[in-house]
């Protein structure tokens, strides 16, 4: 007779919901719905798995370069362009670190604008484990309108509810309001922190925490800014960029997008910004009227006044003739 | 970040001289656009 024996069942190796499981066994998985990302247990304690995306990144940035170089130079008909210089709004300064951003009055948030809507954010996560409020971050030089902001929070002991954070506006006038919201809940949750005064323009923010009992920890993160920005003409400053020369004409593209009565057009100089070119055409071979030089500087003119008058642009290339 | 035209200069002006070539062939009534496209196609 065959003996009978037992084979146990395959545990349940992710588990998929909203609070840490209480399953710790080491090597276990946990994917948090609410923050959505993948946990693994040491044993004790569920840690977040961190991806190493740097790779992809980098392929993706050699990507947008390649696109934006064969964009430049398919805006030159006979391909007689010699040089071109190219730069990403990836950032404020520029994926090559170009952009003179004292100089440069158009706002960045994922490309340059001159104006319209646009958020300004802080992924810090903080925690208090206090009954006073402390400072979690300022989210500063905003100076403009805003509606609302958001964030998330969560609390660490449901034993002690609730946890609350307060949005403090400090106003270009210098007046303040605070805005409180609060939580009883160990998952984060979204809150909303409505401007009591959208009329007037903000300055500054400050996002306290505290907790209602000690101990008990209070949690925000994901801060987010939404403000509006009447369009005006705004411009986009290189720095001094050493070049060749004896410049016949030059040539610039870039990735924009422009509505109402917004328009783009570029401003360039050869002699460190002694002599100007000034209003020239994009996608237009224009000659070099200004002094020719070694020092280029480069002005992209984001324009349109009011409302509904937008221009922005993602990056730009120059092509120089000699 | 600077590019330099991987095409060599004398090539481009060849090119260029091509087509300035072509547009007074055009001009002058010597051989159609049609024409010169088909060319380019053969």
């Amino acid at each position: 007779m065959t003996a009978i024996t037992s084979q146990p069942l395959n545990p349940q190796v992710v588990y998929v919901q909203t609070t840490t499981p209480s399953d710790l066994t080491e090597g276990k998985l946990w994917y948090n719905t609410t923050a959505k990302a993948l946990y693994s247990s040491d044993g004790s304690s569920y840690s977040a798995m961190e991806t190493d995306t740097s790779e992809i990144q980098s392929q993706l940035l050699e990507t947008e370069i390649n696109v934006l170089i064969n964009s430049v130079a398919s805006t030159s008909t006979l391909n007689d362009w010699d040089n071109m210089f190219i730069d990403l709004f990836t950032d404020a300064d520029g994926q090559s670190g170009t952009v003179d951003t004292g100089n440069t009055t158009a706002i960045f948030t994922t490309k340059y604008v001159n104006g319209g809507n646009v958020t300004y954010e802080d992924d810090a996560e903080n925690s208090n484990n206090t009954t006073s409020y402390v400072l979690a971050k300022t989210i500063s030089s905003i100076n403009t309108l805003v509606s609302d902001a958001t964030n998330y929070m969560k609390s660490s002991n449901i034993a002690y509810p609730p946890m609350t954070c307060k949005y403090n506006y400090v106003y270009d006038d210098t007046s303040e309001e605070d805005v409180l919201q609060t939580i009883d809940s160990t998952n984060y949750t979204l809150r909303t922190y409505t401007n009591p005064s959208p009329a007037k323009s903000v300055n500054y923010i400050r996002v306290y925490i505290k907790s209602s009992e000690s101990p008990g920890y209070c949690y925000e993160k994901l801060d987010v800014v939404n403000a509006s920005i009447t369009p005006s003409d705004l411009i986009v400053q290189t720095n001094a960029i050493t070049v060749t020369t004896a410049q016949i004409s030059h040539q610039l593209y870039c990735h924009n997008v422009i509505a109402g009565t917004g328009t783009i057009t570029y401003d360039i100089s050869f002699d460190n910004g002694s002599t100007w070119d000034t209003a020239q055409a994009l996608n237009t071979k224009n000659p070099r009227g200004s002094t020719t030089g070694t020092q280029m500087i480069l002005k992209i003119n984001l324009s349109g006044v009011g409302i509904g008058n937008s221009a922005t642009a993602d990056d730009y290339g120059i092509m120089l003739f000699y | 970040m600077e590019i330099k035209n991987p095409v060599p200069k004398v090539e481009r002006e060849k090119l260029k001289r091509l087509f300035q070539l072509e547009k007074a062939l055009i001009k002058k009534g010597v051989i159609s656009d049609t024409e010169i496209k088909a060319e380019k196609e053969k």
